[in-house]
């Protein structure tokens, strides 16, 4: 396989595993989005990343196609969606907000996906994808949908077990079945600890809340903040202390 | 060489070396850690579980802490198999000592497997490298298919970019298993120092005005060449002498060739005298450089030292970094590996380094032909210096490594005195120098 510039590459497709997770990621954000106003985007920008393994056309090696495509495909997208008008002091709390920059950064995995890059050596290409799914899925979390969450993220963690394995590692010998086997229950278990943990969580949910608001608040330190009808001496270093003066 | 003030690498068969900012012993533990234990993909997946964490941390109202626990329910497996499994090898390899600058070392190394389990994703790669020494590949090389007591022959290449003594601590075995976010290990520490010699092409004809020297008494087991007249015994052929001497009754009798060997108290004797003054002033561009010329300097020297020892020259070399190297080399005396041995340690200088050199020439004047001085600059100090080694009698040569080819003083204004100087510049350097 050659590059435009007619480099050798030896893998120029974004690694099954990785689209896989990135795929996961978008069906996450549509599915948890609101959908009236983004409906076709993110299965748009689904199809486009899986087109790479149609064709073996690719971006040319100049910077500014990505960049032009990356302006037409940002436009297109604050077009549909909107770019939102309350300025919010926690945006990244904003459903809106985190909807827009979920999509933004779909778009931007898709130019990814799209330019000339060697997946199988450097670790780099694969790191950066493997962010922006990482990304997509926390926008994509900014959600009340429960249900949705919970069977779309143990798929795309997955999904990331599988993508890791390959970053820019040497190549290996001949896979072994029990070798292959035994790290598929390594991976069953760590899905299964995700599961307990977050089922867990779910159920607990309010007690944890309530935890986390009780060591927040600290009400053993409340007495000693502010002022005090009753003032005492608390555990205080006064340097007159080591010369024998007020104890 | 000091240390850039930058981040060191993060290539796992690197070390950390004297950075600036990773000086105290927790800051180089948790680096180690960084590179070393996690792999490329952790350190992506570390990023990411940190997104995961920070924004999921905020509320569980929001189900961001759901991709979180999936992180670090992976990190919890990972980290728990670590500590279970670790390979089980034994290694046993052999490095060459020496090697010059530019060239890729070969290490042989043998691997057996001992462990009853059957090695997983298993990578042999290089423990510890100095910066200035790379590992091809970087990510080292992967182990085939083991079972317990089988062997295999791995061949890993280390690639040395600078001159200098370096101290290789050996290799590791390392494995990422199960999901090739965290790296247990197997590590056998076998330090061993590496001589990295200056790189060099030969010159083929050096300019020298010359003249043989009486050496009184000769100078002890030199090889003797024709212009010797006092018999002093047999030895064994060495590679270089001249078929002339041997004696063909010696070598009858003891079955192997056998050369007469002679006193010889008139010969070529060269003195190489290498300007290591990098001023402690120089900041920033300015010393990157100095530097650049003072590593030109040193390859150089070691191509004039090598074109004096295979003209039959008694070579003496002269530097002075924070120590001050003298050796005589040449016609058996010592061999160019030992000049180079020298050349590829030497340190650049903050100080003038003519005090050191000049008492220790100085008891050698009245023998010396010819001093070749491989300076960084010509200004007053080595116009003197110079001056004096001339008025000793002694002819002397005067080669300047310069990039910039300025100068304090003019060069050609003492062509008169030490014939034409030379400044040498990075591109004339490169493409090599036939003749100075």
């Amino acid at each position: 396989m050659t590059s435009n510039d007619g480099a050798i590459l030896r893998n120029d497709r974004l690694p099954i595993s990785i689209a896989g997770a990135s795929i996961a990621a978008f069906a996450m954000l549509y599915l948890t989005a609101d959908r009236e106003r983004n409906l076709p985007l993110l299965p748009v920008l689904g199809a486009m990343l899986l087109l790479t393994y149609v064709t073996n056309w690719r971006l040319p090696s100049t910077q500014w196609v990505g960049y032009l495509l990356r302006a037409m495909l940002f436009g297109a997208i604050c077009f549909i969606i909107g770019i939102p008008r309350e300025s919010a002091a926690y945006w990244y709390f904003e459903r809106d907000y985190t909807t827009l920059g979920g999509c933004l950064l779909a778009a931007e995995m898709v130019v990814q996906a799209w330019r000339w890059r060697d997946w199988s050596q450097p670790s780099e290409a694969a790191g950066v994808a493997l962010l922006l799914t990482a990304l997509i899925v926390a926008a994509a979390s900014n959600t009340y949908k429960h249900r949705v969450v919970e069977w779309l993220v143990p798929l795309y963690a997955a999904l990331l077990i599988i993508a890791l394995r390959g970053f820019g590692t040497p190549a290996r010998p001949r896979r072994r079945p029990a070798l292959l086997a035994f790290r598929a229950i390594m991976a069953l278990a760590a899905l299964s600890t995700g599961y307990a943990c977050v089922e867990s969580v779910y159920r607990f949910d309010s007690r944890i809340t309530h935890l986390a608001m009780k060591l927040l608040n600290r009400p053993d330190l409340r007495a000693e903040i502010g002022l005090s009808d009753t003032p005492y001496l608390g555990k205080s270093s006064i340097p007159s202390n080591r010369c024998g003066g007020f104890r | 060489m000091p240390r850039p003030a930058r981040w060191p690498p993060l290539a796992p068969t690197k070390d950390i070396g004297d950075y600036l900012f990773l000086r105290g012993a927790i800051s180089r533990w948790l680096w180690r850690i960084y590179t070393q234990r996690f792999t490329p993909a952790g350190r992506w997946f570390l990023l990411a579980t940190a997104i995961f964490v920070v924004y999921g941390g905020a509320s569980l109202q929001l189900q961001a802490y759901v991709a979180a626990l999936y992180a670090v329910a992976i990190w919890f497996v990972a980290a728990a198999v670590l500590l279970v499994y670790r390979p089980r090898c034994r290694l046993a390899f052999r490095l060459p000592s020496r090697i010059g600058a530019g060239q890729t070392l070969v290490a042989d190394v043998l691997v057996e497997q001992r462990g009853t389990l059957r090695g997983a994703d298993l990578l042999l790669l290089p423990h510890r490298l100095p910066f200035e020494i790379s590992c091809v590949p970087p990510g080292g090389v992967a182990l085939p298919d083991l079972r317990r007591g089988e062997t295999a022959d791995m061949r890993v290449r280390l690639h040395c970019t600078h001159r200098g003594t370096y101290t290789l601590h050996g290799f590791r075995i390392e494995s990422g298993f199960p999901f090739g976010i965290l790296r247990s290990r197997q590590t056998f520490h076998q330090p061993q120092t590496l001589l990295v010699y200056p790189k060099f092409n030969p010159v083929s004809r050096i300019d020298l005005p010359t003249a043989r020297r009486y050496q009184p008494g000769g100078i002890a087991m030199t090889s003797q060449l024709g212009e010797s007249f006092e018999y002093l015994g047999n030895r064994d052929y060495r590679d270089g002498d001249n078929p002339r001497d041997i004696d063909w009754r010696a070598t009858a009798r003891a079955q192997r060739p056998i050369v007469r060997e002679w006193v010889e108290e008139y010969m070529l004797r060269a003195a190489v005298v290498l300007d290591t003054h990098v001023p402690g002033a120089l900041r920033g561009k300015g010393a990157a450089r100095r530097r650049d010329d003072f590593e030109r300097a040193v390859s150089l020297s070691a191509a004039v030292s090598d074109y004096m020892a295979r003209q039959d020259y008694v070579v003496d070399l002269f530097a002075a970094g924070p120590n001050l190297y003298h050796l005589t080399a040449g016609r058996s005396l010592a061999y160019l590996d030992q000049i180079l041995d020298i050349l590829a340690c030497v340190e650049e200088n903050p100080a003038e380094p003519f005090d050191a050199i000049e008492p220790e020439i100085a008891e050698l004047l009245e023998r010396l032909s010819t001093v070749i001085c491989v300076f960084l600059d010509w200004n007053q100090a080595r116009r003197e210096f110079a001056l004096r080694l001339r008025a000793g009698g002694i002819a002397v040569k005067i080669i300047v490594v310069n990039n910039e080819q300025r100068t304090e003083l003019d060069p050609a204004a003492d062509a008169g005195s030490f014939g034409e100087i030379p400044i040498i510049a990075r591109e004339q350097f490169d493409r090599g120098l036939s003749q100075l």
